[in-house]
């Protein structure tokens, strides 16, 4: 029993636990390993139900992220419908989230873990969960639901405006795929403001030919569509239907917990000069005097794991013949961009955790070493309380992990019938392609093709 | 009933969810679960525009001809996934129609077979602006349609969809708008 306490203590202070992290790592190790399918099962096994068709009986917070990764699970196995039903259905759960003022959950942030939070989805993961829904409805033909994702699209960039700065809200790859459902809706002005809005974003060569196409049945004039009008020498369009190719490749990088050197964690954290989120002056003197004593040597912090890239989209042929592609969107960027954003406030709030943390077991050392007299009994006291709040305080993993890391886009005119699409995509072990024989009906025709390794 | 009253709170005692009826919990129906359109809703939205159309001159006319009426789809013009509750607002007015012998409508099968049958042909779009040719092909003297809008605004607490339904009788012919109305509703989330 004499050495069971601090065995028991060590084994506390050892294990940092991972939260969504380690939740979701079968589902990811899946994907990873190109298991598309075994990432399905796992996120099922995870949701407690036995197949993609069926919804959890309860909601969590980590329910609605699950469904998010299985919508985007399924989208990579062809399945769009049951894709869309769950991303409508996080969605909506996300949305309650997020709107929710969560007080508590704030100051437990501070005070005992980063988990203690409401999930608040970053920037990037509210558009593209729009954005994926619309390539979702696109690829079942479903142009009156696609038109409903743009819309959605527009009502969060709107409001994404209005909370960030200038820019950030822009999200190229949507509004390239919202201007598409309008346009084979026959609705020109729609179309060439969307189109508009991506061409702020990126650099789309792949949307010069349909801009000069739709300005002839449209008044909607911008610098971007003046400028596409006035260049010489682009093709006329090719009569036919709009065949559009999706290749998306890899994954965004993931969340995970690190213990961060105090001495470095500090200096970060003192670096943050946001007027919400800075350090106040008392716990600064906290923080010093916790470092002074020798009361704390790390921190929990989520850390962005890069990885490698190990496949990427290279090129389509259409009937054997090569057509062109561009990226459309770097997803990992994004994701890289919102948690350096985010960094130097994670940082603060590990920080002031701690700290809390450091003075809650000092105390506790000190209360029981005067009422017993036992100097160890007061250490063991002062250790136990600190192990206890170290072993909750698990930093915040949550991200959506199962998207991927970049997207990019091919676009012709085809005569309708009949066509054989391969997608090539280069791997680090050698390339990887993948066909689809396509019936292109009058009108337009979308693929989508997910390599996840 | 008041044992499965008694029964539906224990059940609910134990933590997890239970599946329940409107029978066994009073107001089920009455409290919003999104910003979507429940059946209150569209109760609400027929109600108003049916009222204003049995009085319209032209279902008048239609109770000494009953005509041939085809309605067609609602066109979801809103930021909310509502099309299945747009279907249950039309089969609603089918069933009134049909009941009240006021014109004889034609199936909604075989018109969703057309439609879907141009559709095809067009790429996948139903074109509002082809009802007229759509009401011909189904040899229909007038066709009911409509459009459902919505202006959506979301702010850092709270989001507000405002609905305008816009329902009209077109004569197929002549093209002409022989009845119009609107309907409006709000749902929001709010703290």
């Amino acid at each position: 029993m004499r050495h069971r306490a601090p065995v028991a203590l060590a084994l506390l202070l050892a294990s940092g636990c991972g939260g969504y992290e380690s939740t979701v790592r079968p589902v990811r190790e899946s994907l990873e390993r190109g298991d598309k399918s075994a990432a399905l099962r796992a996120v099922n096994q995870r949701l407690g139900v036995k197949t993609a068709k069926q919804r959890p009986a309860s909601f969590s917070e980590e329910t609605a992220l699950l469904l998010l990764e299985r919508g985007a699970i399924l989208h990579s196995l062809s399945r769009y419908a049951d894709s869309a039903q769950d991303l409508q259905e996080a969605e909506k759960h996300l949305e309650l989230l997020d709107l929710s003022k969560d007080t508590a959950g704030s100051l437990g942030k501070y005070l005992y873990s980063d988990t203690a939070t409401v999930y608040r989805a970053p920037a990037y993961e509210k558009l593209l969960l729009s954005t994926l829904n619309l390539l979702n409805y696109l690829c079942l033909q479903d142009l009156e639901n696609a038109r409903v994702e743009a819309r959605r699209l527009t009502v969060m960039q709107d409001y994404l405006n209005t909370a960030m700065p200038q820019g950030k809200a822009r999200f190229g790859l949507g509004s390239y795929l919202a201007g598409f459902a309008y346009e084979q809706s026959g609705r020109a002005d729609e179309a060439l403001r969307y189109y508009d809005e991506a061409l702020q974003a990126e650099e789309y060569a792949t949307l010069h030919e349909p801009v000069r196409r739709l300005a002839r049945a449209s008044t909607f004039r911008s610098p971007r569509i003046e400028k596409i009008l006035a260049a010489q020498g682009g093709e006329a369009a090719a009569e036919g239907s709009d065949l559009l190719v999706v290749l998306s490749a890899g994954l965004v990088p993931k969340k995970e917990p690190e213990r961060l050197p105090i001495g470095l964690a500090f200096a970060i954290a003192y670096d943050v000069t946001h007027p919400r989120y800075r350090m106040t002056e008392k716990q600064r003197r906290d923080a010093d005097v916790v470092v002074a004593k020798s009361l704390l040597k790390w921190v929990n912090f989520p850390v962005l794991r890069k990885r490698q890239r190990r496949i990427w989209p290279v090129g389509v042929d259409l009937d054997g013949k090569n057509v062109s592609t561009e990226p459309a969107m770097n997803v990992a960027l994004r994701a890289t961009e919102a948690y350096d954003d985010m960094k130097g406030i994670l940082i603060v709030s590990a920080v002031t955790r701690m700290v809390a943390r450091a003075i809650a077991g000092e105390a506790a050392g000190y209360g029981v070493k005067k009422a017993t007299g036992e100097g160890v009994l007061g250490l063991l006291a002062g250790l136990a309380t600190e192990a206890t709040l170290i072993a909750a305080d698990r930093p915040d993993t949550r991200s959506w992990t199962s998207i991927p890391a970049e997207v990019h886009v091919a676009r012709v005119r085809v005569p309708p019938g009949p066509h054989r699409i391969d997608a090539h995509f280069a791997a680090a072990w050698g390339s990887r392609p993948a066909r689809a024989e396509s019936n292109v009906p009058l009108g337009y025709k979308v693929h989508s093709f997910v390599e996840t390794q | 009933m008041r044992i499965l009253t008694t029964a539906t709170v224990l059940a609910m005692g134990c933590g997890g969810p239970t599946y329940v009826r409107d029978t066994d919990v009073k107001n089920l129906d009455e409290y919003a679960m999104g910003t979507g359109l429940d059946r209150r809703d569209i109760d609400r939205l027929y109600d108003e525009n049916a009222r204003s159309m049995m009085e319209s001159a032209v279902v008048g006319q239609w109770k000494k001809d009953s005509p041939v009426v085809a309605i067609l789809p609602i066109t979801n013009e809103t930021s909310e996934h509502v099309g299945p509750q747009l279907e249950a607002l039309l089969s609603k007015l089918e069933t009134q129609l049909v009941n009240g012998g006021f014109a004889q409508v034609v199936s909604r099968e075989r018109q969703n077979q057309l439609i879907a049958e141009l559709e095809k042909q067009r790429g996948g779009a139903f074109d509002p602006g082809s009802a007229a040719t759509y009401g011909k092909q189904l040899g229909a003297r007038y066709f009911v349609t409509g459009k459902l809008h919505d202006s959506a605004e979301r702010t850092k607490g709270e989001r507000r969809v405002q609905y305008f339904l816009f329902m009209q009788v077109v004569d197929v012919e002549s093209g002409v708008i022989r009845w119009q109305n609107e309907a409006k509703l709000s749902k929001g989330l709010v703290q």
